[in-house]
């Protein structure tokens, strides 16, 4: 049922798609331009720039250190934010709103607070190398995500299924494994991305958290861009949308994100 | 033999709401028993206490004599047929139905054996490898219910399996679970709200409201001899006189209004009730003392499709109730009505 909207809407929408997309063109364009430093429009083509990103160590260690981090920490967030979730949304837990507002409390907290309080408890504190804290700060990022939107698929998923499944002789352990998880793995695996997503482009909590031992992309754009202004930051930049782009197109094929949609949209219309 | 007793059940929430009280019946090996009930008069809870789905407060459930309550839902080795189907929607047909058999640690192939059987049995061999959300409502009830058979379950409990599906699949389905569990012999407890479909299906029939029971017997008994007022509402007696029992037993004072039943008892009986199809309205103004027969004014008439539903209003009895086929009556005609000796019923509370 597709309504016919006013052509003042269309409009509208169109206009606030270039305001979104507008950088983003900017930044991919000037990625091929050929002058010594970021400018607009371009005066040549060349793709030295993208060839230049792996001639800077930072990048590509940075590349994979960010990397090993974002896929740790949001692994170890639906590892520990599932069986929560689960508790919270099945086993008619008391205060079960009062845990949920603890688990969501990280977005509540400015995330430069997260890792300055995270380097100056832990790093500082306690001595522990950077790496295990930078994960934890990740880590922390990642949870509420999790809670959020496996909260709203658990509910939506009918309980009755399990009920089913015990009497039909599998214990709870088991009908966890067996019918409950394959049941929302798609909506795992878009949570998954989302969290790498963010936990990928991360700065705030990063920004404390890397040092000369470790080197993550987002600061080592940030330190690249205040001794140079050339295209390799927008190449860089390029690269990044493209890898991120790719998982959210991921995201959809898996449909995991529908149910989640679905159920937000029914919570805003009652 | 009793396959299954419940005894001095008894179920309130925490915050002191009572939902069962002292809750006993027993379900005999082969038999189908239903609860029949409104929303809310605590059947479905019954049910769930007995698949170990929720606790009682107090009191306990029993196999062959041998207590369960301390035995987890997934190793009572019963079933359940649900309401909204809850087939796993990840499987197939085939895996939904061997989903059972699996748990038990029975072999692949004895499994496809049993389940080809079962499917075959609820006639849905064409669709062993669809995925739930492929089928209509009544196919995914059958798959449910081969779920629920496959394993042969020492207690089939169905709760309110046929109520999302239409009239005609209602009845459909209803004589095929009848058929299954008589062809198998598996024990059965069915929980509904529908007298017609508790009568048709059932050996015995629990009438159940507020959280207690109100009747145990078969459905010819329920129907024709109800134990309570609830039970007589319930099932469809719609004309209720408070009565006051004189010397001899079988007649019975209502306001000025003398009435006489056909059979003698001896039970304490504080009101009469009667059908509304089961009175007899005529025009003819006889003022002769008939046994049961009263006058009044018609001051309502509802067309009801094989009857016509009238109100009629009387001097000493209030509004009566009746259905009747004649079309002729017309509001404010004056008319007789005759209450049969034998259709009366008494009842006790």
């Amino acid at each position: 049922m597709r309504q016919k909207k006013h052509w003042l809407l269309t409009l509208y929408g169109y206009l606030m798609l270039l305001l979104l997309l507008l950088p983003l063109v900017l930044v991919v364009v000037t990625s091929f331009g050929s002058q010594a430093a970021i400018t607009f429009p371009i005066k040549g083509f060349t793709l030295k720039w993208y060839a230049n990103i792996l001639s800077q160590p930072d990048f590509v260690t940075g590349f994979k250190t960010s990397f090993a981090v974002a896929v740790t920490a949001s692994f170890l967030a639906i590892v520990v934010g599932t069986p929560a979730v689960y508790a919270l949304t099945r086993c008619g837990i008391h205060h079960a709103n009062w845990f949920q507002t603890v688990f969501l409390s990280p977005t509540l907290i400015p995330e430069i607070v997260i890792g300055f309080a995270l380097f100056q408890s832990l790093v500082i504190g306690i001595k522990l190398p950077l790496m295990p804290v930078l994960i934890t700060g990740h880590f922390l990022l990642s949870v509420p995500y999790v809670i959020r939107m496996l909260t709203a698929r658990l509910l939506l998923f009918d309980q009755t299924i399990e009920e089913a499944s015990w009497l039909s002789g599998a214990s709870k352990i088991k009908t966890f494994f067996r019918v409950v998880i394959p049941n929302i793995s798609g909506t795992l695996l878009a949570i998954f991305i989302m969290c790498f997503i963010n936990s990928f482009n991360n700065i705030p909590i990063t920004l404390f958290l890397n040092g000369p031992s470790l080197t993550m992309l987002p600061t080592a754009i940030l330190n690249y861009l205040q001794n140079n202004y050339d295209p390799t930051v927008s190449a860089v930049s390029v690269i990044l949308m493209l890898l991120t782009g790719l998982m959210m197109w991921l995201m959809e094929r898996m449909n995991g994100l529908t149910h989640v949609n679905e159920h937000l949209n029914q919570k805003g219309q009652n | 033999m009793q396959a299954m007793q419940v005894k001095h059940l008894s179920m309130s929430y925490e915050n002191g709401k009572e939902v069962l009280t002292d809750i006993n019946f027993s379900v005999n090996a082969g038999e189908l028993v239903s609860i029949l009930g409104p929303s809310g008069c605590g059947k479905t809870t019954t049910l769930r206490i007995i698949a170990g789905l929720q606790r009682q407060t107090s009191g306990n459930v029993a196999i062959d004599e041998q207590s369960i309550d301390s035995v987890p839902a997934f190793k009572r080795n019963m079933s359940m047929v649900f309401q909204n189907y809850a087939l796993f929607p990840h499987l197939s047909v085939f895996e939904n139905v061997a989903f059972g058999l699996k748990q038990r640690g029975i072999g692949k192939t004895a499994i496809r054996k049993r389940v080809a059987e079962i499917l075959s049995l609820t006639e849905l061999t064409d669709l062993a490898n669809h995925r739930p959300h492929a089928l209509s409502g009544g196919q995914q009830q059958r798959v449910s219910l081969a779920r629920a058979l496959v394993v042969n379950p020492t207690l089939l409990l169905l709760d309110e399996p046929l109520s999302n599906l239409d009239r005609a699949l209602r009845l459909s389905l209803r004589e095929e679970i009848r058929r299954l569990q008589q062809k198998l012999g598996i024990t059965a407890l069915f929980v509904t709200h529908d007298q017609e479909e508790s009568f048709a299906i059932s050996d015995r029939v629990i009438v159940m409201n507020g959280g207690h029971i109100e009747q145990i017997a078969s459905a010819q008994i329920v129907y024709a001899h109800p134990a309570t007022t609830f039970v007589a509402k319930f099932i469809g007696f719609e004309n209720f006189f408070n009565v006051t029992r004189q010397e001899t037993s079988n007649e019975y004072l209502s306001g000025e209004t003398h009435l006489y039943m056909a059979e003698k008892t001896t039970k304490p009986v504080v009101r009469l009730c009667i059908r509304p199809e089961n009175i007899r309205l005529d025009t003819s103004m006889d003022t002769d003392t008939q046994q049961n027969s009263l006058n009044g004014i018609i001051c309502d008439k509802t067309y009801l499709g094989r009857t016509y539903r009238y109100v009629v209003a009387t001097d000493h009895l209030g509004q009566i109730k009746v259905d009747s086929e004649e079309a002729t009556h017309q509001l404010g005609d004056a008319v007789r009505l005759t209450l049969p000796s034998d259709k009366l019923i008494a009842l006790a509370e």
